[in-house]
């Protein structure tokens, strides 16, 4: 059985790899969003050496490594998973004695392979170039802690992405939805700006919210900004949204293959 | 025991009516009339293993839907199928194993790798043991004639030699059940003949039980000895191709051509005039008594040739569909 | 226009819920700005004012081409790896253009009119009062500014006549050129000549804003205008070279 689990990351890497434009194209995104960000804050601080706690080396390096969890810990595979419902590929998984979620998974690991790599080289990159404005974690823990919460991140994430694509189940575009859940990102995962900039309505908002676990967690986990009981705090909110939302789109699935007309054959 | 069992299946399909007009798109953001289509009504068949059967029927008949339900796709609204003993839409792994689906129209290779790395998946994915997956790998790859292509990228195949390598993919784990549906529809002739020659072959061989659809009749005439036929969810034939034809075929066709201008009211006393030209005239006449009017042509009028045709299957075919064969 | 206006009903459940998202993707645009506002007076030397003045610009401009070409272009990638474009290439109008305008967005024809309604409350908060030569020429730099995306758009679709699956190119663009709805003037040098050339995201809000409230030069402008030309000159021709190449993909 694991044969088949290494081949078809093989497999995978293969397919990205013939599609290095794509990549490339993809890697371009996920740093542009935020790229500008940092240069409107470093402006707005003017003399300013520190706002709300965030020094200028910390506010710059927060959108760094913004930068570095869109390529490690996001997952984009919600278009895919419309056309394969939409168009009918879905029929062919369905026969075939692989799950089409764990084919679907694995799609999106193989690709995140890729892109941490570019993700670690650009970082590199950077650090070299820009040492004062890239601030390192001082102790080991951080760093783990910071990858442990990065794989949550992931999680939370891929699974936002299934829902989405799962609504073409029922909707057939679902452009809609995923902006309107890109948008939630957007403000609430501490993207635009640390959400401790924001004003405390706001702030309320993105604590009852999943997006915070993507973003804002991890960040402040790498900036030491967060003493160990908001870290226990915040893993544990990290797991209740993971399971919860776990549970809501296993339903989505379900519910879904059941009402499936499987259009396209 | 039958290898594939059909008792009191039925599909229900619920859909929203979408009128055309700039009007109604209006009305339908706020109101939509909700629909069913009963795609499939308690139909009963069985098919034992080693057979090679034509499901027919036109578009929205409900083949497509049986198919699906057979090879677990969709759910149905009640009844049983089962096959291979196992019921389809639970997608039991141990099931999947010992079928394959081959869609004409959905291609289940990867399309911008080469066929191999397919078919080297698929080899993990059934779990077909290295020296089998070599050995059948060889036998269909000489079959179908398709080695040297196998390090091509799927996208830059032809059309042909990608249905060949579809095949080829459905077949590495060695099914007892094939599903076909369309499998030669857009083909070029050649292509055509190879890929039924193929499961003939194939089907001859392995005694694989094969379900195949398709809208061409020269499919159907050169593979299927039984046909299913489905119009509107409902199984209006299920049995041999030759005793349809010999039951439902009670004419001849005689196409004949004159050396002068012979009128309708003439050519009607032989038999229904079916086409007319010039100095020629196409006339449908009973089975039994084909020769004998076609030698009163040609002693009574100024025949130049004629030629005594069998009435095509698609004919029948669109004649059960159209509801106006006896059944 | 009628054909539009079904197509867009028939994804019911869509239409109104993506009205409904419109309004709160302006709003998080706006709460972006007053963020940034809670921590300076100014950005650059922009009020804050100025600043919404210039995200209703950069807003229009994309609900424009939007509703042009925005359900166009971005089928390009496709429409060529498909082998479809043998259809347009045999009609008499030109390919270009068929392709561009295939889809009129109604939606965006509403949305449009209510963001001008905003750009006008916009003003009367802010208490401005505008020379009518910079009106003028911030609507001319405006309808520059949208040849500019479009052409920006093609060229960079235009590609995938070489290169295969990279529909995701219209995700870049419209992300890269989100970030023209903030002052140049903050961008390191380099970057900030990229702005005005390669990656043109200055033309869409900002060089339109900069005129309205009296920062541009004669040069300015006429550089603004020039480019906006030259690019979409270029873009064309980009396009009718690589239609030359053009081969179907069809087997």
């Amino acid at each position: 059985m694991s044969y088949m689990y290494l081949q078809l990351t093989k497999t995978w890497l293969q397919r990205h790899l013939s599609y290095r434009a794509r990549v490339v194209i993809w890697a371009v995104t996920d740093i542009a969003h935020i790229i500008i960000f940092p240069f409107i804050w470093l402006s707005v601080y003017g003399q300013q050496q520190i706002i709300q706690g965030y020094s200028r080396a910390d506010i710059v390096t927060y959108y760094i490594i913004i930068g570095f969890i869109g390529l490690t810990a996001t997952a984009h595979i919600s278009n895919v998973i419309r056309l394969d419902i939409m168009e009918g590929a879905l029929n062919g998984f369905l026969t075939k004695p692989l799950p089409y979620n764990i084919f679907r998974i694995f799609h999106e690991l193989s690709y995140k392979i890729i892109t941490a790599a570019i993700a670690l080289v650009l970082f590199l990159i950077v650090r070299l170039s820009f040492p004062e404005y890239l601030i390192m974690p001082a102790t080991l823990t951080t760093w783990l802690l910071f990858f442990l919460s990065l794989i949550g991140a992931f999680a939370i994430s891929y699974t936002f992405e299934l829902i989405i694509g799962f609504g073409a189940f029922w909707f057939g575009e679902t452009s809609a939805l995923n902006q309107f859940i890109n948008l939630l990102q957007m403000v609430f995962s501490g993207t635009i700006a640390p959400l401790i900039f924001f004003p405390s309505i706001i702030q309320q908002v993105a604590n009852l919210l999943p997006f915070k676990y993507l973003i804002y967690f991890p960040v402040e986990i790498y900036l030491n900004h967060l003493n160990a009981g908001e870290i226990i705090a915040g893993f544990t909110y990290q797991l209740i949204w993971m399971g919860a939302l776990a549970l809501f789109v296993f339903a989505l699935w379900r519910r879904g293959l059941k009402s499936y007309e499987g259009v396209g054959i | 025991m039958p290898i594939i069992q059909i008792e009191n299946l039925s599909k229900t399909y619920e859909y929203y009516r979408k009128p055309a007009g700039f009007w109604n798109s209006v009305k339908s953001l706020f109101h939509r009339e909700k629909l069913f289509a009963e795609a499939v009504k308690s139909i009963n068949f069985s098919i034992e293993e080693g057979e090679l059967v034509g499901f027919l029927g036109p578009n929205g008949a409900g083949k497509t839907t049986t198919l699906k339900i057979l090879s677990g796709i969709i759910y149905p609204t009640s009844g049983s199928a089962k096959v291979l003993g196992y019921t389809p839409w639970k997608r039991q792994a141990r099931f999947q194993k010992q079928f394959a689906l081959v869609m004409g129209q959905k291609n289940q290779l990867w399309w911008d790798l080469p066929a191999m790395e397919s078919f080297i998946l698929n080899k993990e994915i059934y779990e077909v043991p290295e020296a089998m997956f070599k050995e059948t790998l060889e036998e269909l790859t000489e079959l179908l004639d398709i080695k040297n292509i196998l390090d091509v990228q799927v996208r830059k195949l032809s059309l042909g030699q990608r249905m060949k390598c579809e095949l080829v993919a459905a077949l590495l784990h060695s099914p007892r059940v094939l599903f076909l549906d369309e499998p030669t529809i857009g083909l070029d002739v050649v292509s055509q003949n190879n890929v039924r020659e193929f499961i003939k072959k194939y089907n001859r061989f392995k005694k694989t039980t094969i379900i195949l659809t398709s809208h061409y009749m020269e499919d159907v005439e050169a593979l299927c000895e039984r046909v299913i036929i489905i119009n509107h969810g409902l199984i209006v034939y299920d049995g041999k191709l030759q005793k349809l034809l010999d039951q439902y075929i009670d004419h001849k066709i005689l196409e004949v051509t004159f050396t002068e201008n012979v009128d309708a009211k003439t050519l009607a006393r032989f038999g229904k005039l079916k086409e007319r030209a010039a100095k020629r005239a196409v006339i449908e006449v009973r089975k039994d008594k084909a020769k004998d009017i076609a030698v009163q042509l040609l002693t009574k009028l100024p025949v130049d040739d004629i030629l005594i045709n069998e009435v095509g299957v698609d004919e029948v075919i669109r004649k059960i569909f159209a509801g106006t064969a006896r059944l | 226009m009628a054909n539009s206006f079904s197509y867009e009903a028939q994804y019911r459940g869509d239409t109104w819920i993506k009205m409904f998202f419109n309004i709160i993707w302006l709003a998080s645009m706006f709460l972006t700005v007053e963020v940034v506002f809670r921590h300076t007076s100014a950005l650059a030397g922009w009020d804050k004012g100025e600043i919404y003045l210039m995200t209703l610009f950069w807003i229009l401009a994309d609900e424009l081409a939007m509703m042009i070409f925005g359900a166009n272009l971005p089928q390009l990638p496709d429409t060529i790896t498909d082998g479809k474009l043998d259809i347009y290439l045999t009609k008499p109008m030109s390919a270009l253009f068929a392709i561009s305008t295939k889809i009129f967005l109604v939606r965006s024809l509403y949305r449009f009119i209510m963001e001008i309604i905003i750009l006008a409350a916009v003003i009367w908060k802010f208490d401005f009062a505008f020379n009518l030569l910079y009106v003028f020429f911030s609507i001319l730099l405006g309808l520059a500014g949208i040849f500019v995306l479009y052409s920006f758009t093609l060229m960079l679709n235009t590609l995938a006549f070489w290169l295969h699956r990279i529909d995701n190119v219209n995700v870049a663009i419209s992300v890269l050129t989100s970030l023209g709805k903030y002052p140049v003037e903050v961008l390191p040098r380099t970057m900030r000549i990229l702005a005005f050339t390669a990656i043109p995201i200055a033309f869409t809000a900002y060089i339109p804003v900069a005129a309205l409230t009296g920062r541009s030069s004669w040069h300015g402008i006429l550089y603004a205008l020039v480019f906006a030309g030259l690019f979409f000159w270029g873009a064309v021709k980009f396009w009718n070279f690589a239609l030359k190449r053009y081969s179907s993909a069809s087997s």
